[in-house]
């Protein structure tokens, strides 16, 4: 929007020399200008159209005023109190360490705190628990017995150096790690051979006995 | 495949290429933007080892700067220079021309890399090259190992600075045992300021290495009061 009028200027030489056109409704001459200019002749064809501009004209500087003003913002009126011109320190501390704690740091290159979603969730847990998905595969013990919070989750880019079966295909390639585990024949095979074993030894004998039966054969180790 | 495996990873300087043809992540973020990062392989990197057998510290924090002696074809340096990052420096000095140029290719991506084909027995010869450095990495398995990490230390590892040295056992005597070996090379970096803090050895990976980690001229401990 720019106008033809100045904003600095004399009001009355800018009405002056606009009114040539507004009498002459020659309306396409300043067609990308201003609403009002348009708008003005066809409203009030006759009326005195000076108040009226000076009115609108007036109500825009103060409307872009109020667009650099931080307290009066749009919906001011529906405020239940004014807020604090400046924020205490206390809170300004608060607001700094929520914004560092969404990152691991400079040191760490930002690593993010990501969005713990259910899904992901499920995922860490599988992780924390791999031991037992392979009973041929090993691992060291994990380092962290809660969920990590700095985490980012990433896909492995194949390399075209790699023989192909050293890679998922397309059709094993799922969106989580849950997911792939449960599309796994022989996993699924072997973990409810497993679970039935666990039951069937637990009815055995009393849920009781079983457990200090659990305890002493430990101690024993 | 498909089932857990660890991995040490850096996050990668230059997204989208690879440098010795290892394992890429790719990570999308939450605005859109792409990270990358590289698997760093500990039976081809004895920093790596290191870091998995358990060091404390290595010394290479982002920003600073790393006198890289024994850089080889570049595959370790290219991780230090991830992790010191675009504000840090890495100096990688080695000697034989054949390997040189493949560091060198490794440089020309990466502008924090300044290589330096050059004997590590004569710093005076890239002494214009290096400025002050806050640690020193060495991987040069030479029998004077200990005298070439003390001169280039003497050149330019600033006061309180640190040295990072993998020492190969079978390098220096092949005959005594490795544990004595490493005391005898520990013996001679003391004699020359270079205070050992911390010493492991690469077991799972190496057979008979040794890294020591350690700090230059230290500032004299304050006295209580």
């Amino acid at each position: 929007m720019n106008f033809v009028i100045d904003t600095t200027g004399d009001q009355g030489t800018a009405t002056k020399s606009l009114l040539p056109n507004l009498s002459n409704t020659s309306i396409p001459q300043a067609n990308n200008s201003i609403i009002y200019n348009s708008k003005a002749p066809k409203k009030l064809p006759t009326f005195n159209s000076l108040a009226q501009n000076d009115f609108t004209f007036t109500n825009k500087k103060v409307n872009e005023i109020l667009k650099k003003s931080t307290v009066l913002a749009p919906g001011f009126e529906q405020l239940h109190t004014v807020p604090q011109y400046e924020v205490s320190e206390k809170r300004l501390q608060k607001q700094r360490r929520r914004e560092r704690e969404k990152t691991k740091g400079k040191k760490w290159y930002g690593l993010p705190a990501t969005e713990m979603t259910e899904e992901i969730k499920h995922d860490l847990e599988v992780l924390q628990m791999r031991s037992v998905l392979d009973p041929k595969r090993f691992y060291k013990k994990n380092d962290l017995k809660v969920l990590p919070k700095y985490f980012q989750i990433g896909k492995v880019v194949d390399s075209p150096l790699d023989y192909y079966n050293n890679r998922l295909t397309r059709k094993e390639r799922k969106k989580t790690l849950v997911d792939e585990l449960l599309a796994d024949v022989e996993f699924n095979k072997y973990n409810k051979r497993k679970y039935k074993e666990i039951i069937e030894e637990r009815q055995k004998t009393h849920y009781k006995a079983w457990r200090q039966a659990k305890k002493l054969k430990k101690k024993n180790k | 495949m498909g089932k857990p495996e660890d991995a040490l990873v850096t996050l990668n300087l230059v997204p989208g290429s690879e440098v010795y043809g290892e394992k890429r992540i790719s990570v999308e973020n939450d605005g859109g933007e792409k990270v990358e990062y590289r698997v760093w392989n500990p039976f081809r990197s004895k920093l790596a080892a290191a870091i998995l057998g358990g060091v404390d510290q290595i010394h290479m924090p982002p920003g600073s700067k790393v006198l890289y002696l024994g850089a080889a074809s570049g595959t370790t340096v290219s991780h230090v220079s991830d992790v010191v990052g675009p504000e840090g420096l890495v100096y990688a000095v080695e000697f034989s021309h054949r390997s040189g140029r493949d560091l060198i290719n490794v440089a020309k991506k990466r502008t924090n890399i300044i290589p330096i084909i050059e004997d590590a027995r004569h710093p005076h010869k890239y002494r214009m090259l290096v400025g002050i450095v806050d640690t020193i990495f060495a991987d040069v398995a030479q029998p004077d190992q200990a005298r070439i990490v003390a001169i280039n230390a003497h050149h330019f590892l600033k006061n309180g600075g640190h040295f990072v040295i993998s020492i190969k056992a079978s390098c220096i005597d092949s005959t005594a045992q490795p544990e004595a070996v490493f005391a005898s090379e520990v013996k001679k970096l003391q004699a020359d300021k270079l205070k050992p803090q911390e010493q492991i050895t690469l077991e799972p990976y190496e057979r008979d290495h040794a890294v020591v980690v350690g700090v230059y001229r230290p500032p004299p401990k304050q006295q209580a009061q």
